[in-house]
């Protein structure tokens, strides 16, 4: 009984000390995806401040769940989807505030020196035409512009087909082509 | 015409996608869809630098430590989802106490305690066997009980088992495990009693059993009475038609 006792007088150390390292796992596992899920919140919200917050609450939300992400692959894919929808979201909500404020009456914002520059216009133009494909396109094209991300990568991360990703791919760039050419002419005429 | 059908391979083809040879034909033809696909092959050149420029950006140093530190805030830590042994070994011994405490045979003194209670403390008696109850039983319908063994239950039958026999008090709460008292008429107490002494000293014969109830007799002896039935009368009904109703003027 004495031994029992003593076994359970160590267990509170033995938790705190698994907690511990579980968390300095969990760490490390940040660590490792952390660039990438702020460069897919930032391929849709262009705001780095914006893409930082969202990828923290991703990372909020699969530090819970994370004893069942521990494989690195699985995390990774896992924060991808759940940052890419969580941009997604904030994105659209984003949207709808705009149109609310420009339904207002208020000016859309003002433009600034940087906006003015032929750079920024042609930036601004070329992220335009991304936004406006499908969700489905729009995400295969930010991952696989993502440095280092292949068509199986892509697969992976999304947990879908790798034929899918490549039709998607070319479904993407040629309506891609399209609208840039007409937001181009657009802009020429202006 | 021809332009226009060929627009989306020509997109497709700027894409990356393979160009079919009607759509090959007609690009060595037309100049005005080779300067799209240049255009087009040429914008999506720039949209791709621009996404790997703007998607090349890095997290600050401490992302990871504010990260995990707003977890730990927001109290999401990582669970463990398995129990470690000595857990499971404390379980185990509590739930085995538990299981002997639930089977001990209850003391006996909760009932006994009652018989007296007066300010003696309870002490430990031996479990009311069937036996004590059927004498107990076997006493009372020979009229030997005093007053103050008064059963309370009516005045036809006896309730034999553990009881306050205190007039003032009520009975006292069984435990679970003491089985309730029997209640049987006195007649009846007294020829179990004689059964179960011709059963001690093996004296008990056959012949002193009565005879098994077979399912003819026990058919003959129930009785169905006759079924009356009063005559049944049905209501007359008339069945009166009435004029369809007016419509309503406004």
């Amino acid at each position: 009984m004495s031994e029992m006792n003593e076994a359970a007088g160590h267990l509170p150390g033995l938790l705190v000390s698994l907690d511990a390292s579980l968390e300095r796992e969990f760490e490390q596992a940040v660590r490792d995806s952390a660039s990438l899920a702020v460069r897919v919140a930032f391929g849709v919200l262009r705001r780095r401040e914006d893409a930082e917050e969202v990828a923290q609450e991703s990372f909020t939300r699969a530090c819970p769940k994370f004893r069942d992400l521990r494989a690195p692959e699985q995390f990774r894919a896992w924060i991808v989807r759940v940052t890419w929808r969580l941009a997604i979201d904030r994105w659209r909500a984003e949207r709808r505030r705009e149109a609310r404020e420009r339904h207002a009456g208020e000016e859309p914002g003002q433009r600034t020196v940087e906006d003015d520059a032929v750079a920024a216009e042609r930036s601004a133009l070329l992220w335009k035409a991304v936004d406006d494909l499908p969700e489905k396109l729009r995400a295969v094209i930010i991952l696989s512009a993502l440095q280092g991300h292949d068509v199986r990568e892509v697969a992976h991360l999304l947990g879908i087909p790798e034929g899918t990703v490549k039709s998607r791919l070319f479904l993407a760039r040629a309506a891609l082509a399209e609208r840039l050419t007409c937001l181009a002419n657009d802009s020429g005429r202006r | 015409m021809s332009c226009k059908r060929f627009g989306p391979a020509i997109a497709a083809h700027a894409g990356g996608a393979a160009l079919e040879p009607a759509a090959e034909r007609h690009l060595g033809e037309c100049a005005a869809c080779r300067q799209l696909l240049d255009t087009q092959a040429r914008l999506l050149a720039e949209l791709d630098a621009e996404l790997g420029r703007s998607l090349s950006i890095d997290v600050c140093p401490d992302f990871a430590a504010r990260v995990v530190r707003g977890a730990r805030d927001a109290g999401a830590a990582p669970a463990r989802h398995w129990i470690p042994m000595p857990v499971w070994a404390g379980l185990g011994l509590a739930a085995a106490i538990v299981l002997a405490v639930w089977i001990r045979p209850a003391p006996v003194g909760d009932a006994g305690q009652a018989v007296d209670a007066g300010s003696r403390p309870a002490a430990p008696a031996p479990a009311p066997t069937e036996d004590v109850r059927l004498k107990a039983e076997a006493t009372h319908t020979q009229g030997g009980l005093t007053q103050a063994q008064e059963p309370a239950v009516g005045p036809g039958s006896t309730a034999v088992g553990p009881r306050s026999l205190d007039p003032g008090r009520p009975a006292a709460r069984r435990t679970p495990n003491v089985e309730p008292p029997v209640i049987v008429e006195p007649a009846r107490a007294l020829a179990i009693e004689r059964l179960r002494e011709l059963m001690t000293q093996g004296r008990l014969d056959e012949k002193m059993l009565p005879a098994p109830v077979t399912p003819e007799a026990a058919l003959a002896e129930l009785t169905i009475a006759p079924l009356e039935i009063a005559e049944i009368r049905v209501p007359d009904v008339e069945i009166v038609s009435r004029p369809p109703a007016a419509p309503q003027r406004q």
